[in-house]
């Protein structure tokens, strides 16, 4: 035999470690079609090495599991205020200060201001708005809570709107639909029962539980998202 | 045997691909380590909530927040007999418990600040999310309401000190849908909390800090449970049965990726065989 015909034996551990290489590629391969259930999304999205959760794009959305709450975009909060496109940041924590924690009339139980719950979400909505969804606590005086209603939509804050009984989410979609003189402050919203932007006519939110406050009929409301609007 | 360049090469991309995210949001924010590595502990004693407006970190005494840990705990696979109903760990295999039931009007503060990343963006509406979940168990003695058991949980913006979720409440305080426990026992369920950023939020440094404390004339506990802490989707409880799994976190693309990189390592070994 000549040179040419030659042929170079592989070594025993090439094959070895070119055999093992080829099993590894075949179970990544088995792994990267392997149907993965809800609960080995569930899992992917927060074991990781240090058990810290980040987004798993691959991870199922579970909904909120029995006996558990959200407290999310979608949860309805006694009020959201809506904040006019692109309204700079600082204002929104100004709003929380100037508006939410402190007192305005009469301070709740113990001398402390009325908030008891406040969450800020941000680009919402197709105009990627900006919410602060707040609840209040439940002995807050009527004196305060209508201070408290005026002032969130007064001096630097008169282009926002403030609904009541929604989600941030609902909130925003309905903001999209109020007249453009309306969300620019034009509008006559000095008095306190037109600063709960009522829902366009025809306007059906079926996910959300928001109260449908009118102005016209603010004062008679006797919900709890609903605030006295005596003077 | 000397290595090819192309063989190391092909090392390196299959290694990045199957690290896991690294710089996610919150180190150990599920409590995985069955530690609080990670997180700083805190506390004092609580002297009562202080008079002037409001009820939130400014009503808390500048002594209930120091650095004198209070009590706080690990949990696994247990069910707290004072709020029975709770599952828990609430997320894989350990749940954080801050402070405790013994009283001695002490304070519990944990506290952890991290940078929100590209990984903390949700494909399903592109912006950063920070999630958690947390409940409150606190007894109730009806002592005033400065005086009683507390917890406070906030989430705010290093950068401008935006605060991005609070709430806070003494327990048995009107309006707070506490559940009863047992005896004078009272806990809220878990609270799922998802605070959408914006998107120019990424690289921003976000502070997370829970206070629970004791009633102040010290007979009283109160603690709070947490987990979950990062952006995914917080998961429904599953008690301890799926716990400390560690799943790499390459996605379908990249697990094929890495099954074709492997091909190739496999070829090059062969063929440098033959040659």
């Amino acid at each position: 035999m000549g040179p040419a015909s030659v042929t170079r034996q592989v070594s025993p551990a090439r094959k070895g470690i070119g055999l093992l290489l080829a099993l590894a590629a075949v179970a990544c391969a088995v792994a990267a079609f392997w149907p993965r259930t809800d609960h080995a999304a569930q899992v992917a999205a927060h074991a990781h090495e240090d058990g810290s959760v980040h987004a798993d794009t691959t991870a199922a959305q579970p909904a909120i599991p029995a006996g558990e709450e959200a407290v999310t975009a979608d949860t309805v909060f006694e009020y959201v205020a809506v904040f006019a496109q692109d309204t700079p940041s600082r204002v929104l924590d100004r709003f929380r200060q100037l508006v939410l924690v402190r007192v305005h009339q009469s301070p709740c139980v113990n001398q402390a201001a009325c908030l008891a719950r406040l969450l800020r979400s941000s680009e919402l909505g197709p105009n990627r708005l900006q919410t602060i969804s707040f609840d209040l606590q439940g002995d807050t005086p009527d004196v305060e809570r209508q201070a408290i209603l005026a002032a969130a939509v007064s001096g630097e804050f008169s282009s926002t709107i403030l609904f009541a009984g929604m989600s941030a989410n609902a909130a925003v979609s309905r903001y999209a639909t109020l007249p453009v003189s309306l969300m620019a402050g034009q509008a006559p919203i000095s008095a306190v029962p037109a600063i709960i932007a009522p829902a366009p006519a025809g306007f059906d939110s079926p996910t959300d539980a928001s109260s449908e406050v009118d102005p016209a009929d603010a004062d008679s409301s006797d919900s709890d998202a609903s605030p006295s609007t005596d003077h | 045997m000397r290595i090819p360049k192309p063989l190391l090469l092909c090392a390196a991309l299959a290694a990045t691909m199957a690290s896991p995210h690294a710089d996610a949001v919150f180190v150990n924010g599920g409590f995985e380590q069955n530690s609080f590595a990670g997180w700083t502990l805190g506390g004092g004693s609580n002297p009562g909530l202080i008079g002037a407006e409001p009820f939130t970190l400014a009503s808390i005494p500048a002594v209930s927040l120091g650095a004198t840990p209070g009590p706080a705990s690990i949990v696994g696979n247990i069910t707290d007999p004072r709020a029975p109903l709770l599952t828990l760990p609430r997320v894989g295999g350990f749940t954080a418990k801050v402070n405790d039931e013994a009283g001695g009007a002490r304070t519990t503060t944990l506290t952890q600040a991290d940078a929100i990343t590209a990984v903390d963006i949700d494909a399903a509406d592109g912006l950063p999310h920070i999630r958690f979940s947390f409940a409150p168990v606190l007894e109730d003695p009806l002592h005033s309401p400065n005086q009683q058991p507390y917890f406070y949980v906030v989430m705010k913006r290093v950068s401008d000190g935006a605060i991005l979720f609070e709430q806070f409440a003494y327990s048995g305080q009107a309006g707070v849908p506490f559940q009863i426990g047992s005896g004078s026992w009272k806990y809220l369920p878990f609270q799922n909390v998802d605070v959408t950023l914006a998107a120019g939020d990424v690289g921003e440094t976000v502070e997370l800090m829970v206070v629970a404390a004791d009633c102040s004339p010290t007979a009283h506990g109160g603690y709070v449970y947490v987990d979950g802490f990062g952006s995914a989707v917080v998961p429904p409880p599953s008690g301890a049965t799926d716990a400390p799994v560690f799943i790499p976190s390459a996605d379908r693309v990249g697990l094929g990726l890495l099954a074709g990189l492997l091909l190739v390592m496999a070829g090059v070994v062969l063929r440098r065989g033959n040659a």
